[in-house]
């Protein structure tokens, strides 16, 4: 008799214990909270610091002026973190796209007031995606 | 001796303390759960998110302000790339202006302000200073005051994107003009004040830039003055 009371009881505490477990766990921890996504802030402020970097060259312009986006590609190589693609693209306002289908694809824009030579403002695009 | 004799005898206390364990199964069970919730508590209570949102908004600001400085260190190179064709400079910068509103408009950002050029030419007499004002406020300003030495010149219903020309005529000597312009719209008024310091040897152009660049994020302002030497 002892025993199996022993045995209820403790039952009986186990259950207490999981349950009290089970119910702070569902009040405290049921409202929806995400963490903030970092990663997308900091691959714009990369990318825009490395076109940044890239503008403070004498040629970056030229480039620019000519539409010549393999040559912006190239030279963001170096800069731009190794885990993520891009594209580069130069337009006046409306841009194109990357063909790559992703749903994170984020892009981050510089604009440029052109040339002595050629002073229609431009804008440098970068698009990102992993 | 049996297994647990030698658990009792090998580990000594270790031994005592798994055979309580045995014995107060529920409370150890009670106890556990209570270490539990406390450590999950902690743990969450350590994770402040609102000051985490708050670093990433820092964040995404700091984004934005570099955004406007792109276009406040390119509307000043739309200026020195204008330099051989100083007759054009103005009409530059302004177009260089709109077509920033029309960049930052596709990216869900409000580009607002005013762009002001006053230039002359040292070689003609007597001396006309060019005054250019271009409307970027995003709404019709109702009436804009001009004035410049002892003129004043009142222009009403500029609309959102226009731009005034003024000209203002007469004998002046080497020394600083003071620029006063009075715009209001149907939510604001304004007084702004460029300076440009005259000198009958030298042809020179002031620009003064107001502009704010506001998202849902951050709000960037700045005001600025910058006086080029012509040819």
């Amino acid at each position: 008799m002892i025993k199996s009371r022993k045995g209820i009881s403790k039952t009986f505490e186990s259950i207490v214990a999981i349950l009290s477990m089970l119910t702070i766990f569902i009040i405290y921890f049921s409202a929806k909270q995400t963490l903030p996504d970092f990663e997308i802030i900091n691959r714009e402020m990369k990318a825009f610091n490395s076109i940044k970097a890239l503008v403070e060259g004498n040629d970056f312009r030229q480039w620019v002026l000519s539409n010549d986006t393999q040559i912006l590609n190239t030279k963001l190589l170096t800069l731009m973190p190794n885990d993520i693609n891009y594209e580069t693209f130069v337009c006046s306002v409306d841009c194109g796209r990357p063909n790559a289908t992703s749903e994170r694809m984020i892009s981050v824009s510089y604009i440029i007031a052109g040339d002595v030579k050629d002073v229609r403002p431009r804008q440098v695009v970068v698009y990102m995606w992993s | 001796m049996s297994d647990r004799g030698k658990l009792s005898y090998t580990c000594g206390h270790d031994g005592v303390t798994m055979m309580m364990m045995k014995k107060n199964k529920g409370q150890v069970f009670i106890i556990l759960s209570i270490i539990i919730i406390t450590t999950m508590i902690m743990l969450k209570t350590g994770l402040n998110i609102s000051q985490i949102m708050e670093n990433k908004r820092y964040l995404e600001a700091g984004l934005e302000q570099m955004q406007f400085q792109n276009i406040r260190d390119e509307a000043l190179k739309t200026v020195q790339i204008s330099y051989y064709n100083q007759s054009g400079m103005a009409d530059n910068l302004d177009s260089f202006m709109v077509y920033a509103r029309q960049v930052t408009d596709t990216k869900a950002m409000d580009l607002n302000g005013v762009v002001v050029t006053a230039s002359y030419n040292h070689s003609t007499s007597p001396y006309g200073i060019n005054i250019t004002f271009l409307n970027l406020l995003g709404t019709t300003i109702n009436h804009l005051n001009i004035t410049f030495n002892t003129s004043s010149n009142i222009t009403t219903s500029i609309s959102d994107g226009s731009i005034v020309r003024v000209n203002f005529t007469g004998s002046y000597s080497s020394m600083d003009y003071t620029i006063k312009l009075f715009f209001n719209t149907s939510y604001t008024n304004k007084t702004d004040y460029m300076t440009i310091p005259f000198n009958t040897t030298k042809s020179k152009m002031t620009v003064l830039i107001d502009m704010s660049l506001k998202s849902y994020r951050s709000e960037q302002k700045e005001l600025f003055n910058q006086t080029f030497v012509l040819i």
